[in-house]
C-alpha cells in the first residue's frame, strides 16, 4: 500500500477522523483550561458533531472502497452514520442539562460520547473483521465507561462493571467466531470469506459465534438479561444512547453479516431468527409490564423494539425481494421516540435523584403540559399508534415480513405491541391523570430545545414519511447489492 | 405557491396556538394593546392566502381556457402496494373560485371577529381556531384527491366542533358542538364508504385518474350504472351531512351556539357549502347516475321548503337565519340535482357573500342589544345603528332575490334550469320557496330596525354602533352582495338590456372543470314558459313576499300579540313551524333514546363478560411478567452462565 492510497484512504473517512480530534482536542485541553464554569467543551463537542454530521451528508449518493477493501462507505454506512451522529447529538444535549451538577468530568463525558460514535461510524462501515472489531470495542470500552459515569452513585457504578464483564465476555465469544471463521476461510474479508466459503462445521460454528456476540449488544433474548440492570444504573442520558445507537450499530453490522456471510445456514438461520424474534417480543413485551420503575420498563420495552426490527431481518432472509427499507427505517424512528422518551426522563429528573418510578411522572400535565404532550407523543408513538412515526414504521416492518409470507410473524408481533400499549399508556395515565407527589425539577433550557425537536419530528415523520422513508429504500439497496 | 397558500393559515395557527399554550398570550392580553398582535398574526395569514390565491386566480383567467389548471406534486403521501397516494395540490377553475370564496369571505370575518371577541377571555385561542379552519377548508378545495378532500373535510368537522362549543363552560353551547360532531359522522360515514368503492371500482383517488377513467368509453361501459348510483348516493350521504340537507341539517340551527362570527364563516360561507363542491367536483360521476340526481333534487327540494316553513316564524335572530341557510342550501342542491352545477357554485359565492353580510349584521345587532339574540325585544334599530340597518336591509333584498342584486341572479338561474329540465312540480316548490324566503327576511328586517323600541332602558342604554373594524367587512360585503351577481348574468338578459357583449363570466370559467348536464327547453309539447317569464314570476314571488311581510308587520300595528289567536289550522301550523316541526323530538324519540337503551344494555353486558375475560387475561400476563422478573437475580455471575446457554443455544441451531 503506497502513500497515496493512506492519503486517499485518510480522506475518505474524514468525518471519523474529526470526531476523533475533537475529542482529543477536549481530552487535552480540559485539564489546561481552568475556568470549567463555561461550557467550552460542550461546543467544541457539538462543533465536531455536527461538523462529522455535515461532512457525512456528502457520503451520500456515493460509493468508495477505503483502506484495501476494508472500509465500504456508501449510503448504507452514510445513513446509519446520520442516525448516530444525530443520537450523539440529542444525547450531549440532554447531558449538559442532567449532568451538570452531579459530576466534575463532564467534558471526559462528551469526549468519550465522540469516541464512541466514531467507533460505531466505523463499525456500519467495515466489511473486513479486523477493523469491525477495532471499531466494536471503540464502541464498547466507550460505552462501558459511560454507563458507570455517574461515579456518586453505587448503580451506575455497578452497572458499568456489569456491563464491562458482560460486554467483555459478549467480546471475547465474537473474537472466537471471528478466529473460527479465519481458521475455515484464512481470510478476515468479508469478500473472500465468501469466496473461500465451505460448509464446514468450523464455518457454522464461527458464523454462529459472530451472531451470538451481536444478539447481545442489540439484547435479544436469550442474550437480553443484562439490558434491565445496565438501562437501569446508566446515568439516564447514556441510557437513551445505549438504547439508541448502540443498537443501530449493532443491527447494521448484523445486516452485513446475515445477508453476505449466513449463506449457508439460510434455512436454520431463517428458524433461528424467528424464534428469537419471537421470543424476543412476547419476552420483552410482558416483562415490561410488571416494571415499576420507568427506566427499566422502558429497558425491556428496548428489548422488545430489537424483537421487532429481528421481524424485518426475518423477513428479509426469507425473500431478499422485500428490502431492508423497513429495518433502516425502524432504527430511524426509533432513534426519535427512544431518546425523546430518556429525554423526558432526563428533563424530570431531579438534582437528587433520577426520575425513575412511576409516581415520579405522575400528574406532570398539571405542572408542565407541554411536557406531558412530548410525552404522550413519545409513548404513542412507541405503542405504534398513528398518526406518529411509530406507527409507520412498525406498518412497514410487520408489512415485508407478510410480503415474504410470514404473517404468522406479524401477527405475534402486533399482539405483542398491544400488550406494549398497556405499559406505553400506563405512563400517561400518571403523567395526565394522578395527582403530583414529586414536585418541580430544575428548568433545563437546552433539554427542552431538544424534546420540542424529537417530539415534532416524531409526528411529522408519521404523517409525511415521504422524505426519510427514500433515504431508507436508497440505503437498503446498497446493502442489497453487495451480495457477492 | 400552492403549498404556501395552504400552509399560511396553519402556521398562523402553530403560532398562536403556541403562544396561547405557553401562557404567554395570557400576558400579552393583559394590556389591551398587545391583543392586537395576535389579530395581526392571524390576520396577516389569511391575507397572504388571499393575495396569492388572488394572483394565481388572475393568471388563471389570462390563461387560455383549454390549459386552466395547475397541479402541483410535493410528495408521495401513502406508498401501499396499488394504493399510492400522492400530496398535490389542484387549482383548477372550480377550486380557484372556492379558494377566493374561503379566503377573502374568511380574511373580512377575521377582521371582523377582531372587534367582535375583543373582550372574550380566549382571544388567541378563538384565533387558533379559526385559522385552522381556513386551512383544513383550503386544503379540501384545494386537494387533488379525494383523501385529502376527505381529510379536509374532517378538519372542517373539528374546528367546526371546537367552535361551536367555544364557550364549552356553558353546557349547553359544548352539547351543540358534540350534537354537530355525531350527525356529521353520519354523513362523513356515507362519503368515505364511497371514497372506498371509488378506490375498488377506479384503482386510485387522484382526480383526474378517475376523470378521465370515467371519460373513457371503454372503461365507462365496464362498470355499471347501478355501482356509479352507489358511488353517487354515497358521496351525496357525505353532503347531507355536512351540508346541511334534510334529515341531517337539524345540527346547524344548534350550531349557532358559537360566536356569531364563527356561524358567518362556518355555517353560512364556507363549511357547509363544501358539500356543494364536492359535488360539483364529481359531477361526472352524478351525471352518470339519473337516480343519484333524482334523489338530490327531491332531497334538496324538500329541505329547501321545510327550512323555510321553520324559519317564518322563528323568534331567534340567529335561528331564522340558520333555517334560510339550510334553506339555500336547498336550492343549491337543487341546481346540482338537475345537472346544473355551475349555478350551484353560482349561489355558493353569492350566498357567500349574502350569508355573511346578514350573519356579521346579526352580530352587530347582538353586541349592540347586550348579548340578546330574541327579535321580540327588538325593533327601531334603524335609527340607533344606522349602518348594520342598511348593509343588513341590503343583504335582505339580496337574499330574496330582489332584482339585480346577487341573489337575484343566482336564485333565477337555479329555478330557470329546474323549470327547464322538466320538472315543474320541484319549481314550483322552489317558486312557493322563494316567495317564503322574501317572507321570513322581511319580517326579520322589520322586526329587528323598524318599528318602535321593545327592549328594556337599560338595554337601550348601552346601544351602540359596532367599532370600525366590524363595520367595514359589513359595508365590503353589502358591496359585494349588490354586484356580485354581475358575474353571472345570463345571456339572454344581457342580450335584452343591448349588452350582447357581456359575457356570463362564472359559466365561460367553470366550463373548463365542471361537466354539466345539458337541458334543452321541453319542445312542442303545449303550455311553456320562455326566459322572461321565468325571470318575472321569480321576481314576483320575491315582491310578493316582501310585501305580505310589510302588510303584516308595518301596516297592522300590534300584530305580536294578535297574531296567533286565528283559526285552529293556522294556529296549529303556527306551532308546528315555531317549534320547528318537532323533528329535533321525533330524532330523540326514534334514534336518540333506545340507543342509549341499548347502549345501557350493552355497557352491562360489556362489564360483567368482556370486562372480565379481559381482567382475567390481563391478570394472568401479569402474573407472568412477575414471574419473568423474578429470573432477574441482579448477579453478574448469574447473568454470565445464563449467557453462556443463550449461545451455546443459539450455535446449537445453527451446527445441527
Amino acid at each position: 500500500m503506497d502513500l497515496s492510497t493512506v492519503f486517499q484512504s485518510t480522506s475518505l473517512i474524514v468525518p471519523e477522523i474529526v470526531l476523533m480530534l475533537f475529542g482529543m482536542v477536549i481530552l487535552i485541553l480540559s485539564p489546561i483550561v481552568k475556568n470549567q464554569k463555561n461550557d467550552y467543551f460542550l461546543y467544541v463537542g457539538i462543533a465536531g458533531v455536527v461538523l462529522s454530521f455535515v461532512l457525512n451528508l456528502g457520503r451520500f449518493n456515493s460509493e468508495a472502497i477505503a483502506f484495501s477493501g476494508t472500509l465500504r462507505i456508501d449510503n448504507f454506512s452514510a445513513y446509519f452514520n446520520s442516525l448516530f451522529l444525530f443520537s450523539s447529538l440529542v444525547t450531549v444535549l440532554i447531558a449538559k442539562d442532567y449532568l451538570k451538577k452531579n459530576t466534575p468530568y463532564i467534558n471526559e463525558f462528551y469526549a468519550l460520547i465522540l469516541f464512541c460514535t466514531s467507533g460505531m461510524m466505523i463499525l456500519a462501515s467495515s466489511v473486513e473483521f479486523m477493523t469491525l472489531f477495532v471499531g466494536f470495542e471503540i464502541m464498547s470500552i466507550a460505552v462501558y465507561i459511560l454507563s458507570g459515569f455517574d461515579n456518586t452513585s453505587t448503580k451506575s457504578t455497578e452497572s458499568g462493571i456489569k456491563y464491562l464483564v458482560l460486554g467483555g465476555f459478549s467480546s471475547g465469544i465474537l473474537l472466537y467466531g471471528i478466529a473460527l471463521l479465519y481458521g475455515a476461510t484464512g481470510s478476515l474479508y468479508f469478500t473472500e470469506i465468501i469466496s473461500n466459503f465451505s460448509a464446514s462445521p468450523m464455518y457454522i460454528a464461527g458464523i454462529s459465534l459472530v451472531l451470538a456476540g451481536f444478539v447481545f449488544k442489540i439484547g435479544a433474548v436469550p442474550l437480553h438479561q443484562w439490558v434491565p440492570d445496565i438501562y437501569q444504573g446508566a446515568p439516564l442520558p447514556v441510557t437513551g444512547y445505549m438504547s439508541v445507537a448502540v443498537k443501530a450499530a449493532a443491527f447494521a453490522v448484523l445486516l452485513r453479516i446475515v445477508l453476505d456471510l449466513a449463506i449457508l445456514p439460510s434455512g436454520y438461520l431463517l428458524i433461528a431468527v424467528q424464534v428469537v424474534a419471537v421470543l424476543t417480543m412476547v419476552i420483552g413485551n410482558i416483562a415490561a409490564i410488571y416494571q415499576s420503575s420507568v427506566k427499566r420498563m422502558l429497558a425491556y420495552s428496548s428489548v422488545a423494539h430489537a424483537g421487532y426490527i429481528l421481524v424485518g431481518v426475518a423477513a428479509l432472509i426469507a425473500d431478499r425481494s422485500v428490502g431492508g427499507q423497513g429495518i433502516l427505517y425502524y432504527l430511524f424512528a426509533y432513534t426519535f421516540m427512544n431518546l425523546g422518551a430518556f429525554a423526558i426522563l432526563a428533563y424530570l429528573s431531579r438534582e437528587d435523584r433520577d426520575c425513575d418510578t412511576f409516581d415520579h411522572i405522575a400528574g406532570i400535565w398539571k405542572r408542565k403540559p407541554m411536557t406531558a404532550v412530548a410525552l404522550g407523543v413519545f409513548m404513542f408513538s412507541l405503542a405504534g399508534i398513528p398518526p406518529t412515526i411509530g406507527f409507520f414504521s412498525k406498518y412497514r416492518i410487520f408489512l415485508s415480513a407478510v410480503e415474504s409470507g410470514q404473517s404468522f410473524i406479524a401477527v405475534i408481533g402486533i399482539v405483542a405491541s398491544v400488550v406494549s400499549a398497556y405499559y406505553y399508556l400506563k405512563v400517561l395515565v400518571y403523567a395526565f391523570m394522578k395527582q403530583d407527589e414529586y414536585g418541580f425539577g430544575s428548568h433545563k433550557p437546552v433539554s427542552s430545545v431538544a424534546i420540542t425537536v424529537l417530539a415534532i419530528a416524531t409526528v411529522f415523520f408519521g404523517i409525511i414519511p415521504a422524505f426519510s422513508w427514500e433515504l431508507a429504500v436508497e440505503a437498503s439497496k446498497n446493502l442489497l447489492a453487495i451480495v457477492y | 405557491m400552492l403549498a404556501i397558500i395552504v400552509l399560511a393559515p396553519l402556521i398562523g395557527a402553530l403560532i398562536n396556538g403556541l403562544l396561547y399554550a405557553s401562557g404567554i398570550s395570557k400576558k400579552l392580553t393583559s394590556k389591551p394593546d398587545n391583543k392586537e398582535v395576535i389579530s395581526y398574526i392571524a390576520c396577516g395569514a389569511i391575507l397572504i392566502s388571499a393575495l396569492l390565491s388572488t394572483y394565481l386566480f388572475i393568471n388563471l383567467i389570462k390563461s387560455d381556457p383549454d390549459s386552466r389548471l395547475i397541479v402541483s406534486e410535493f410528495f408521495t403521501w401513502i406508498p401501499s402496494g396499488e394504493m399510492n397516494i400522492k400530496f398535490e395540490l389542484l387549482f383548477d377553475t372550480l377550486s380557484a373560485v372556492m379558494a377566493m370564496v374561503v379566503c377573502w369571505v374568511g380574511f373580512l370575518i377575521h377582521v371582523y371577529s377582531i372587534g367582535y371577541m375583543h373582550h372574550d377571555k380566549s382571544y388567541a385561542r378563538y384565533f387558533t381556531y379559526l385559522n385552522i379552519f381556513i386551512f383544513f377548508m383550503l386544503m379540501l378545495v384545494l386537494g387533488n384527491n379525494f383523501l385529502m378532500m376527505f381529510v379536509g373535510w374532517e378538519g372542517v368537522g373539528l374546528a367546526s366542533y371546537l367552535l361551536i362549543g367555544f364557550w364549552y363552560e356553558d353546557s349547553l353551547k359544548a352539547y351543540a358542538g358534540r350534537k354537530a360532531f355525531i350527525v356529521n359522522r353520519i354523513g362523513d360515514f356515507g362519503f368515505i364508504l364511497g371514497i372506498f368503492l371509488i378506490f375498488t371500482v377506479f384503482g386510485s383517488l387522484n382526480y383526474q385518474d378517475v376523470f378521465s377513467k370515467l371519460a373513457d368509453p371503454v372503461f365507462a361501459g365496464g362498470i355499471s350504472v347501478s355501482i356509479i348510483t352507489a358511488i353517487a348516493l354515497l358521496l351525496f350521504v357525505g353532503a347531507v351531512g355536512k351540508s346541511a340537507q334534510f334529515p341531517l341539517y337539524v345540527w346547524l340551527p344548534d350550531a349557532m351556539a358559537g360566536p356569531t362570527a364563527v356561524s358567518a364563516l362556518i355555517h353560512a360561507a364556507t363549511m357547509v357549502t363544501a358539500g356543494v363542491y364536492m359535488v360539483s367536483r364529481c359531477s361526472m360521476i352524478f351525471n352518470m347516475s339519473p337516480i343519484a340526481l333524482n334523489v338530490i333534487l327531491a332531497v334538496a327540494s324538500l329541505t329547501a321548503f321545510l327550512a323555510a316553513t321553520i324559519a317564518l316564524t322563528q323568534n331567534d335572530i340567529k335561528k331564522v337565519l340558520a333555517y334560510s341557510t339550510v334553506s339555500q342550501l336547498g336550492y343549491m342542491f337543487m341546481a346540482a340535482g338537475v345537472g346544473a352545477y355551475m349555478f350551484a357554485i353560482f349561489h355558493v359565492v353569492t350566498h357567500a357573500f349574502f350569508k355573511a353580510l346578514l350573519f356579521l349584521g346579526s352580530g352587530s345587532v347582538i353586541h349592540a342589544m347586550s348579548d340578546d339574540q330574541d327579535i321580540r325585544n327588538m325593533g327601531g334599530l334603524r335609527k340607533m345603528i344606522p349602518t348594520t340597518a342598511i348593509t343588513f336591509l341590503i343583504g335582505t333584498l339580496a337574499i330574496s332575490g330582489f332584482p339585480l342584486l346577487s341573489g337575484f341572479f343566482s336564485k333565477d338561474e337555479i329555478l330557470a334550469s329546474v323549470y327547464n329540465s322538466g320538472n315543474t312540480f320541484f319549481w314550483i316548490i322552489g317558486c312557493i320557496t322563494a316567495v317564503f324566503t322574501a317572507y321570513y327576511m322581511t319580517r326579520l328586517y322589520i322586526l329587528t330596525f323598524e318599528g318602535s323600541p321593545r327592549m328594556s332602558t337599560e338595554v337601550k342604554k348601552n346601544i351602540h354602533e359596532s367599532p370600525r373594524s366590524m363595520t367595514i367587512p359589513l359595508i365590503v360585503l353589502a358591496i359585494l352582495s349588490v354586484i356580485g351577481g354581475l358575474i353571472g348574468v345570463p345571456h339572454f338578459m344581457s342580450e335584452g338590456v343591448g349588452l350582447s357583449h357581456f359575457p356570463n363570466l362564472i359559466e365561460e370559467f367553470l366550463a373548463s372543470s365542471v361537466s354539466m348536464l345539458p337541458h334543452e327547453a321541453p319542445h312542442g309539447s303545449g303550455f311553456h314558459l320562455g326566459h322572461w317569464a321565468l325571470v318575472f314570476i321569480s321576481i314576483g314571488a320575491a315582491f310578493l313576499g316582501i310585501l305580505i311581510a310589510i302588510i303584516q308587520f308595518m301596516v297592522i300595528p300590534n300584530v305580536l300579540s294578535k297574531k296567533v289567536e286565528k283559526g285552529n289550522i293556522i294556529k296549529g301550523l303556527y306551532k308546528g313551524s315555531l317549534n320547528k316541526w318537532y323533528v329535533d323530538e321525533i330524532y330523540n324519540d326514534i334514534f336518540v333514546e333506545p340507543f342509549n337503551d341499548f347502549s345501557r344494555q350493552f355497557s352491562n353486558f360489556d362489564k360483567s363478560v368482556v370486562d372480565g375475560a379481559l381482567n382475567g387475561l390481563s391478570d394472568s400476563v401479569k402474573n407472568l411478567s412477575r414471574k419473568m422478573s423474578s429470573f432477574q437475580s441482579g448477579l453478574t455471575r448469574y447473568y454470565a452462565v445464563a449467557m453462556v446457554c443463550g449461545v451455546i443455544l443459539i450455535v446449537a441451531v445453527l451446527v445441527f
